[in-house]
């Protein structure tokens, strides 16, 4: 419990370290107003697209898909720390279960979900 | 309450140790980099500042942090400024699980590797947040593409760290080390180290991955708003997640801190500089691949070869007895 508590610490520590250089920088450097210079970046042009206007949806299923085989890559790491211990029974479910991710992922594949045209 | 103090006080101190030396070695590798670039080139690469080019990092550094950060009215305040301080948060908190000797660790915990794992996806918010709280379609853009190719490549990474897990037979990355003793995972994962290599490429947007850098079409990808120490943040972190990919590697793979004459940190130091060799040289020589190769490469080779690796090797070496308890 000791060693989370000092990761806890460090990630706090880093966190609060990290603001304070910005504001240092923030204050030692000295910003000089311009309309032409804050508005939005574009090639020598005034933006001509609102921006978040939308993006596309291949994005959003890469997402969609990360996360379901995110999930169950989670899984297998019980499995893989514990293999010495859990006998037969327990290897050989666990390969069963990667087979079963297999079928799921060979039907991903077969209705184009993975391609990216 | 004198158990929460010393606990406190351990943390701070082991962060500031740790984040010096991350520092140091994070602004040495950029002047490594354009020296080995104009190597490449036939060229010097910077050599004016102090005597040939030393002094140029700390030259860069305070200059960034001098110059002038301009904030585009339209982008989200907490959002513009919570990116960068993400990103460099979590490249430090990275280092805080991985040994550089042995029991040399800030946290020594049971489930390093996954913790170092979990770490690392959570890079992906500094990113997507930095690139939609700029507000410019080029930076949303650069932002989601730099996501979806960092998650595609997490689960690559997943599958190569549950086939080390397994040789290991612990989360331990101190223990996964004294397995490595005699032969190290580099041989033992031979089919895949390829592989491996590759996603930690990706991982790291760097060449032949660096799609988000994108100059032609993104101009920088999802930092283009930001100046100054706002880009300096996002650097440090990208550079310092390169550093510690290195470190990883050499531990998980190369057998860590085990050597016959030399061992220790400084054995892993010589690794870890191999490594870093490794990606300016790629840098320097390789083309970028084109997007759909990308999610091509991550989606279906990736990750189909990987997690067939992990059936093959958990099945033989649990029927040869050699998965250690």
């Amino acid at each position: 419990m000791r060693e989370y508590e000092i990761l806890l610490i460090v990630g706090v520590v880093s966190m609060l370290l990290v603001r304070i250089i910005w504001e240092i920088w923030e204050l030692i450097s000295k910003e000089k107003k311009d309309r032409e210079k804050e508005s939005a970046y574009e090639c020598g042009f005034n933006p001509f697209m609102e921006e978040r206007s939308g993006y596309e949806i291949r994005y959003y299923k890469v997402g969609i898909m990360y996360i379901i085989m995110d999930v169950e890559i989670s899984y297998m790491y019980p499995w893989s720390i514990g293999m010495g211990e859990i006998g037969r029974e327990g290897v050989i479910g666990g390969i069963i279960f990667m087979l079963i991710l297999l079928i799921g992922y060979v039907y991903e594949w077969k209705k184009g979900g993975i391609e990216w045209e | 309450m004198r158990k929460e103090i010393m606990v406190i006080i351990e943390g701070v101190s082991k962060e500031i140790v740790m984040l010096i030396p991350m520092l140091i070695a994070v602004a040495y590798m950029t002047l490594g980099e354009r020296k080995i670039l104009g190597g490449m080139q036939r060229r010097r690469g910077p050599n004016k500042v102090w005597i040939v080019g030393i002094g140029q990092p700390i030259a860069d550094g305070l200059k960034l942090m001098i110059k002038e950060g301009v904030k585009p009215t339209r982008a989200e305040g907490m959002m513009y400024k919570a990116g960068p301080v993400v990103t460099w948060m979590l490249s430090m908190l990275g280092w805080s699980v991985v040994p550089i000797g042995e029991g040399k660790v800030i946290v020594d915990i049971e489930v390093g590797i996954i913790a170092w794992m979990s770490i690392g996806s959570l890079g992906v918010y500094g990113v997507i947040i930095g690139g939609w709280g700029s507000s410019s379609q080029y930076s949303i853009m650069g932002g989601l593409r730099s996501g979806a190719q960092m998650v595609s490549y997490e689960l690559g990474m997943g599958v190569m760290m549950i086939c080390i897990i397994i040789i290991g037979g612990s989360g331990n990355i101190s223990r996964i080390v004294e397995v490595q003793e005699g032969v190290w995972n580099i041989s033992v994962m031979m089919p895949v180290v390829v592989m491996y290599l590759q996603v930690i490429l990706a991982e790291t947007n760097r060449t032949p991955y660096d799609l988000p850098e994108a100059e032609a079409e993104l101009v920088a990808g999802y930092n283009v708003e930001y100046g100054g120490m706002g880009f300096g943040m996002y650097f440090l972190g990208e550079y310092g997640n390169i550093i510690l990919m290195s470190v990883v590697t050499s531990v998980v793979m190369m057998g860590g801190w085990n050597g016959k004459y030399i061992g220790g940190e400084i054995m892993i130091g010589i690794k870890s500089t191999m490594i870093v060799y490794m990606y300016i040289w790629i840098r320097g020589t390789w083309c970028r691949y084109r997007y759909d190769q990308l999610m091509r490469i991550g989606w279906k080779e990736v990750i189909l070869y990987g997690g067939g690796y992990v059936i093959i090797i958990g099945g033989v070496l649990w029927s040869i007895g050699g998965v250690s308890i």
